[in-house]
Order: C-alpha cells, then structure tokens, then sequence
C-alpha cells in the first residue's frame, strides 16, 4: 500500500491522469458489455427457441441452450404458412417499388440540386412542408382512390405511388448532388451532352453511396412495411412476409413457440443481409439526416 | 402556366433550365396531384360525409366532428396515445443520449456496440412483436425467469391490462438505436478543442456537459425528440399485433390509429376514419409548431460559416 502511494506521488501527474482514463474505459465498456447483453436476450431467446425441441421448450425451468438441436421447426412453420410464397410476394414488391422510388427521387433531386428558377424555391419549400404532414390525412382517400381503380388485392398500390418521388428521399439526394462541382456537368455541356445525358453520365456515377443509401432505406422500409398490404391485399397467397407473420398469432400455431420463432427467424433473413453488407450506407444516412428517430 | 415579366430578357440559357427543371421534376408534380392535393381535398370533404362504400356519401356537415368530442372509446384512444406519447419518448430520448456519449467516449469495441444497438431498429415490427409475446411469456419468458431468480414476483407483463401499455413501452425502447446513431452523429461533430480548451480552465466533466455537450447538442435533440413524438402519435403495429387489431381487453391498447383503422377498413366508416384522421393530424400540427416555437428559447444554433453562406 505504502509503496504504490509513494510511487504514485514520483510519477509526474499525466500517468495517473492516464491511469484514471483507462479506469474510466474500463468502467464504460464493462457499463456498454452489460447493456448489450441485456438487449441481445430476445435475440438469443428467439434463436434457441427456433432451434429447440416443442418437448424442450415447454420444459420448467427452461434451459438455456438447445439440447438437442433441431431443425424440425423450420418445415413445421413453412407447413403451417405458404413462406416461400410470402417472401416471392415481399421480393417482388421490393424490387419494383426500389426501381421506382430510386429512378423518380434521384430526377427530382438532380432538379432541385441543379437548377435555381423561379418557382424552384417555393417548390423545395413545399416539398418540405410534404414531409410533416401524417401518412393517416392520405390512407383512406387514396385507399378508395386505388379501390375506384380497381387495385385492391393487386401488388399496383404497393408500387405506383413509388414511382412519383419520395420527398426524403428527393431531399438526401438533392443535399448529396448539390455537392457536386458545376465545372464537372459543364464540361459534359460543352462536349454536347443534353440534361438527361448529363445526369446519367455525370451525376449518377458521382453519387453512387447516395444511391446505395437510398436503395437500403427503401428495402428496408417495403420489407418491414406492415399498413399498406394489411389494407390492400386480403389474398393469402398474395400477403408479403410481414403480414404473413402475423397470421402466425390467429392460427392454433400459438402454442408451437419453436414454429413461431423459426418463422420470425426466416423473416428477418434479408434484414439481416443488409444488415451486415450495407451498415455503413445505413448508418451514414442516419447519421446526416436521421430517419426513423 | 408560369408567365414572368421580363421574358424577353432571359437567355435562351435560362429559359432551356426552366424547361428542364420542370422536366426533371414532372414526376413529382403529377404525384402530389394525384396523392397529395386531391386525396388531401377529398379526405376533408369525406369528413363532412357519412360515407360507408356501398353508397353515395351523404353530407352531415361537421356532424362527425361533434361525434368525436363525445366518443368515450376514442376518448381511451387518444389518452392511451398521449400516455404512450409522455413515458416512451423521454425514456427512449434518454436512453439513446446516454449510450451514445457512453459509446463516443469508448475506444474499443465501438463498433460492434453500436451494431449490436442499431439492429433491432430495422427489424420488422411484427417479428418484434412476436418475438417479445414470447420474452413477455408468463412462464417461459427470460424476465420473469429472471425475476423469480431474484426471488421477485412474476409480472403477467401481456396479459394483465395494468402491465400491457408498460410492456409496448419496453418494446418500442428495444429499437432506440437510430436515434442513438443521430446523437452520436451529433456528439461527432462537437470540436475536441473545446473540452480541451474547458478543461484547462479547469472544468469538470459534469460541467463539460452542461455547458458544452448539452447545448450543442440540442438541435440534433429537438430533431430527435420531434420525430420520436410524431411517430409515437402514430403508434399502430405493435398495438395490432398485441391485440390482434381490436385494442382490447379493456381497449387497453386502443391508440389512435388502431381506432382510425377499426373505424375505416374494419366497420367501413370512412367519413368518421376521415374525422379521426383529420383530428390526429391537426394534434401533431399543435404540437410540432409548440415546440419548435418554445424551443427557439432552448435550443443553440452555432453559426458556422457554410451556414452563414446559404
């Protein structure tokens, strides 16, 4: 004890400040490795439960891991619910919603980024004040919209409206293009390339991680969406993955816990996919604008 | 349709960039006619009408409206919403600030940390949703496995009505981490020199905070908290999900949009959906112009050069 006061007195004042730093990291991350545990526990609960037997998981008190694992709940939930069909159904309305969204948002932010005319201010204005108004004020109008037309139980309403810009998404891409140097789309002027040409050859390749956020945002919000086909589609074998699921509570499977997370498992696959290969898009476009909250 | 007072003085130039911005955005234009300004029209004249479908609607002025003051259910609705509103943002804003300036401070692992955070935050709400029937689960779920452990009693955290809006509370907090990366975001951009410069004036770390973190931070905090509240305004999944659309027992988890949707996809009423609808926005509107307009009292905006520039 003497001898540690003492050495600690000899040392010039930085290494104890030193000392406390790492004592403080030690503290926040024990702090942080603690907290995550806590939230990792209905992850892990869902995983060993997906792979436990319906014997072993209705044992008291429940173990901890599988023993012995099994795959059987996976085939029990694809019997119970057409997946395979869901997730054609979710794939489909992804891809040609991203198509859209991508396509008309990043034109009319290339607009709004580019040109400055009279009207241009008012307009990107507007399209803000777009941004805080409710989804709810739009749903039952456009829902008897879409039923007039004849749409209902058709992928069309999940689509179409996709293809006529998302204002935050026409927002992030007009804040990314609006960074590109003029000289650039200039020089492609003058070697005599029209608007269109200028953003395709110019623009697009110049803002590819904008693209890529958006495209992630997108996927991700058509994949976890759960309003829209709840109230346009009503054909099972036309539900996406996310309706689909909840189909799992209404039926007798709600005591078959190892189907229903095996089934929850399997949904959040793409998720998780994204998850790992594009975080960084993800958390960038968080990080500069913030989604979600 | 745009006509300008000075044409002849515009350049072939201008007037080519006047075509092509209407160009580049005619996608736009021709989607906030159709989905915007006459869903908008026809949404509030629907909340006029007595309209169930099958036939013609009929016009009842702002019968609907007076409807709304009296109807106890939605009376349960919107004190359910407002309820969800109060407890689960602060706690969801306060969890979130403090992990992120735990994890802007930490030199290890701090990637992995805020993977770990993040990803419940993308996933689907109904896998949440169902996922947590299962951790709420009386007998089998992990927290009351936990709290008999600690030798404390179980809570029926699903299916007593006293626990349900509490339980929908933790789960909406399991998915903090996209606000958590705002804040960090925020907590990023705060010059290093500054604590530096603080700290040789000798300022604690409390102090640090008050007077540096705290109000540099609070309009990246006003942005979180305000999309946090109207999002919580328009809580409806989880609420579905728990409930299997109807609210119950007790409407004990009846909210605002659960009930709009009731009203409209399941009973037909869409003249009353249409006055609910109208009702939500409007409260959402009251609310958002409050607070920016008390928050212009609170809130710092360092003026920087790019700001100063545009």
């Amino acid at each position: 004890m003497n001898m540690i006061n003492t050495s600690l007195s000899i040392k010039p004042n930085f290494s104890r400040s030193a000392q406390r730093k790492l004592l403080k990291q030690f503290v926040f991350i024990f702090i942080l490795i603690v907290i995550s545990l806590v939230f990792l526990v209905p992850l892990y609960w869902m995983v060993i439960t997906a792979l436990k037997t319906p014997g072993d998981i209705l044992r008291y008190p429940p173990s901890l891991w599988p023993n012995p694992v099994t795959f059987d709940n996976f085939p029990r939930a694809f019997d119970a619910l057409p997946f395979d069909r869901f997730y054609f159904n979710s794939f489909v309305i992804v891809i040609i919603s991203t198509i859209g969204t991508v396509l008309s948002s990043s034109l009319i932010g290339y607009g709004f980024a580019r040109y400055r005319v009279p009207g241009s201010n008012i307009l990107f204005g507007v399209l803000l004040a777009t941004l805080a108004l409710p989804d709810e004020i739009f749903t039952i109008p456009i829902f008897l919209l879409f039923k007039q037309l004849g749409w209902l139980n058709t992928i069309l309403p999940l689509v179409v409206p996709a293809y006529f810009g998302n204002a935050f998404y026409i927002f992030l891409f007009r804040q990314y293009m609006r960074g590109i140097p003029r000289e650039l789309t200039d020089a492609a002027v003058i070697d005599g390339a029209n608007s269109l040409g200028v953003f395709w050859y110019v623009i697009v390749p110049l803002s590819l991680p904008v693209f890529a956020t958006v495209t992630v945002f997108n996927v991700l919000a058509k994949w976890n969406d759960f309003f829209t086909p709840l109230i346009y589609l009503q054909k099972i074998d036309q539900m996406t993955v996310a309706v689909g699921l909840s189909y799992f509570k209404g039926q007798q499977m709600v005591t078959d816990w190892g189907a229903l997370m095996a089934a929850s498992l399997v949904s959040l696959i793409p998720v998780l996919i994204i998850f790992v290969i594009a975080q960084r898009y993800l958390v960038e476009g968080i990080a500069t604008t913030g989604l979600k909250g | 349709m745009f006509r300008f007072k000075s044409v002849h003085q515009r350049t072939t130039n201008q007037k080519r960039d006047i075509r092509d911005f209407y160009g580049f955005i005619t996608p736009l234009l021709i989607g906030w006619v159709v989905f915007l300004i006459g869903p908008l029209i026809y949404s509030f004249y629907l909340s006029l009408t007595r309209y169930d479908v099958l036939n013609a609607p009929v016009f009842i002025g702002f019968a609907n409206y007076a409807r709304l003051a009296n109807d106890t259910r939605l009376i349960t609705a919107l004190q359910n919403t407002f309820f969800y509103v109060i407890v689960f943002v602060p706690l969801s804003t306060l969890l979130a600030l403090v992990l992120a300036m735990l994890l802007h401070q930490v030199r290890w692992g701090k990637g992995l940390f805020r993977s770990i955070f993040y990803l419940p935050a993308i996933m689907p709400l109904v896998s949440t949703t169902l996922l947590f029937t299962w951790v709420f689960n009386y007998k089998y779920g992990p927290i009351n496995l936990v709290l008999r452990f600690l030798h404390l009693t179980p809570i029926p955290w699903l299916s007593d009505v006293i626990f349900m809006k509490p339980s929908l509370i933790i789960m909406a907090m399991w998915g903090f981490g996209a606000s958590m990366l705002i804040f960090l975001a925020g907590l990023q951009a705060i010059p290093a020199e500054y604590y530096e410069a603080s700290a040789i004036d000798g300022a604690s770390s409390w102090k640090q905070f008050w007077k540096i973190t705290l109000p540099l931070l609070s309009p990246t905090t006003l942005f979180v908290v305000l999309t946090k509240v109207i999002a919580a305004f328009q809580v409806f999944t989880t609420a579905y999900m728990l409930t299997s659309g109807t609210g119950g027992p007790k409407d004990a988890l009846m909210f605002v949009v659960l009930y709009l949707y009731n009203h409209a996809f399941k009973l037909g009423n869409f003249g009353y959906g249409s006055a609910i609808a109208w009702m939500l926005a409007i409260i959402i509107a009251i609310f958002t112009i409050v607070s920016l307009r008390v928050s212009d009292r609170y809130v710092y905006y360092e003026l920087s050069s790019q700001d100063t520039k545009s």
